[in-house]
């Protein structure tokens, strides 16, 4: 496993999830697109940028953190390292990697920074391709600051419905920054979940 | 020991419901037992729900979701002319990912005024509005449908602005602009650099500085667009106040321009526009400070040797004059004076 001895049993404050949002999250394109280019060492990239974020997420303070970017390369870098240390077997390419990484490490290349950065057009098309109810829910919630009972009552549905539009909506939205890396948002064809099921059943409902 | 490891798509998707569930009430005992137990599972665990809490309230995505929602409110819009439908095509433009170019409008021909040195002109403008033209300077007038444009390219002018709430009228300087719907106030420029100095004798106009640089990524023109201090960019001078527009230079080097506001007291504001009469005034300035101010009016240029120069003076002189104010001089502080062609010297 990670061999990481961080544990916390506790959702991190919002504070904290803003920082990551602000100063993290725009980079992790160009940190995933670093990572993939590190293939032989065999690590999973979803688990390194996992691990990344929950030293970023349990770290004491993050107010010495000149530059996130920089710093989130070095952190991933160091999960990296400890999972090659634990892992039984080390790819023989390993060894030689690891000093490439390292040099590369010093300073994240400039094309990482200018070819996958976190686009609007991306972004749009990731909350555009969200079914609709759930975009609905998503934006009454992140825009109009509506609470999960108050769209509940607005959209005539359960809180618990609600609730799961929410938790689909992220879902979808992380995925689409993670194993897709948004390029194959519209040509993925939606599959139907019960969710959304319902939300036809009610659609054809409304127009009759 | 053998351990089931998840993947890290299921490890998102419990993270996902947790977000949405830590996003409803507060969690009963037995959810919160579960939450600690599940991140206590796996480290991947705790990055996954920092990662998903992080998503879940990035101002990005909420800045995506406003702008697919519905383009963005008209009030920051307002540099000179520019039409606000050239705003919002700027941002619709960004919605479909096209580059973002917002531009300064092509300068329109308009109708040029020009005063010599020495002379003050009165220029009556179309919308019963009047403009006081002071010595050596150069505006260009254009009128549209939306808005009274004036670029004062050179010197200074008092403005007398006809009341008309939906055609602002905008006195646009190099660096800066004072906009007005029914004032009177003065801009003047400094001879270089941009800077430029607005003094308003009554009703209230607001001093805007260009947007900066164009947005270099298309984040960043729409984070202009919702950021609301934008909208409220102007500060805004009112009666017996002057603002004073200074170029100056940040740390890395880059042009900063600043405003800044103070009070001044009626009878100063007036002393300081007795040019429209054709007269200087002077309260307690420095005889260098004088014969710079006269230097605007006339070819003759005064110069002051030594110890003169910091002398202070007060009076009321013809601006176009500078020889009668030199005897003027001369005689008040007992000194002597000399005029060799255009250049009349005051000395010990």
């Amino acid at each position: 496993m990670g061999g990481s001895m961080l544990k916390s049993a506790k959702p991190i404050t919002n504070e904290r999830a803003r920082w990551l949002a602000v100063n993290v999250v725009p980079h992790e394109p160009a940190l995933r697109s670093w990572l993939k280019g590190k293939a032989s060492l065999r690590f999973d990239v979803d688990d390194v940028v996992q691990e990344t974020y929950a030293i970023l997420a349990t770290k004491a303070s993050v107010d010495t953190i000149n530059d996130p970017k920089t710093y989130a390369f070095q952190v991933a870098y160091s999960v990296i390292l400890q999972q090659l240390r634990h892992s039984r077997v080390v790819p023989i390419t390993a060894v030689a990697d690891i000093g490439t990484l390292e040099t590369v490490m010093d300073e994240p290349s400039p094309e990482d920074t200018v070819l996958a950065r976190f686009e609007l057009e991306q972004v749009q098309r990731a909350i555009d391709a969200l079914p609709r109810k759930t975009r609905a829910a998503f934006v009454m919630r992140r825009v109009e600051g509506l609470s999960q009972q108050e769209i509940a009552r607005r959209m005539n549905l359960s809180e618990h419905t609600i609730q799961k539009h929410v938790a689909r909506g992220i879902k979808l939205l992380l995925a689409q920054f993670s194993r897709d890396g948004g390029q194959t948002v519209q040509a993925t064809p939606k599959k139907k979940t019960g969710l959304e099921e319902r939300d036809h059943a009610q659609a054809k409902r409304k127009v009759h | 020991m053998i351990t089931h490891r998840p993947s890290a798509k299921s490890i998102d998707e419990a993270a996902a419901r947790w977000v949405a569930r830590l996003d409803g009430d507060a969690l009963t005992a037995d959810e919160e037992a579960a939450l600690a137990a599940w991140l206590e599972s796996d480290t991947r665990c705790v990055g996954a729900l920092a990662r998903a809490q992080a998503y879940f309230i990035s101002p990005r995505l909420e800045l995506a979701m406003r702008v697919l929602r519905r383009p963005p409110a008209p009030s920051v819009a307002k540099w000179g002319p520019l039409p606000r439908r050239a705003f919002l095509a700027g941002a619709a433009a960004s919605a479909l990912g096209a580059a973002v170019v917002i531009r300064r409008p092509p300068p329109a021909p308009g109708r040029r005024y020009v005063s010599e040195v020495g002379e003050v002109r009165r220029i009556p403008l179309p919308d019963g509005s009047q403009v006081t033209l002071n010595t050596d300077s150069v505006l260009e007038v254009t009128y549209s449908e939306q808005c009274r444009l004036v670029r004062l390219l050179r010197g200074e002018a008092y403005f007398e602005v006809a009341k008309n709430p939906d055609r602002p009228f905008v006195v646009q300087g190099p660096k800066a602009q004072a906009r007005a719907v029914g004032t009177a106030y003065a801009v003047r420029l400094a001879d270089e650099g941009g800077g430029m100095r607005v003094q308003v004798t009554s009703g209230r106009v607001a001093v805007e500085l260009p947007p900066p640089a164009p947005p270099a990524t298309a984040w960043q023109a729409l984070e202009r667009l919702w950021t609301p201090s934008t909208a409220t960019n102007g500060t805004h001078v009112t009666a017996n106040q002057e603002a004073e527009v200074r170029i100056g230079h940040g740390a890395a080097g880059a042009e900063e321009v600043q405003v800044s506001l103070r009070d001044v007291p009626s009878g100063a504001l007036g002393r300081s526009l007795m040019w429209r009469e054709g007269l200087l005034s002077f309260e307690g300035v420095t005889l260098a400070e004088a014969a710079a101010e006269f230097a605007r009016y006339s070819r003759q240029k005064i110069t002051v040797k030594g110890g003169p120069a910091q002398e202070r003076i007060s009076g009321l002189f013809a601006a176009t004059d500078p020889a009668g104010f030199a005897r003027a001089i001369a005689q008040g502080l007992r000194i002597k004076v000399k005029r060799e062609g255009d250049v009349i010297t005051l000395y010990k």
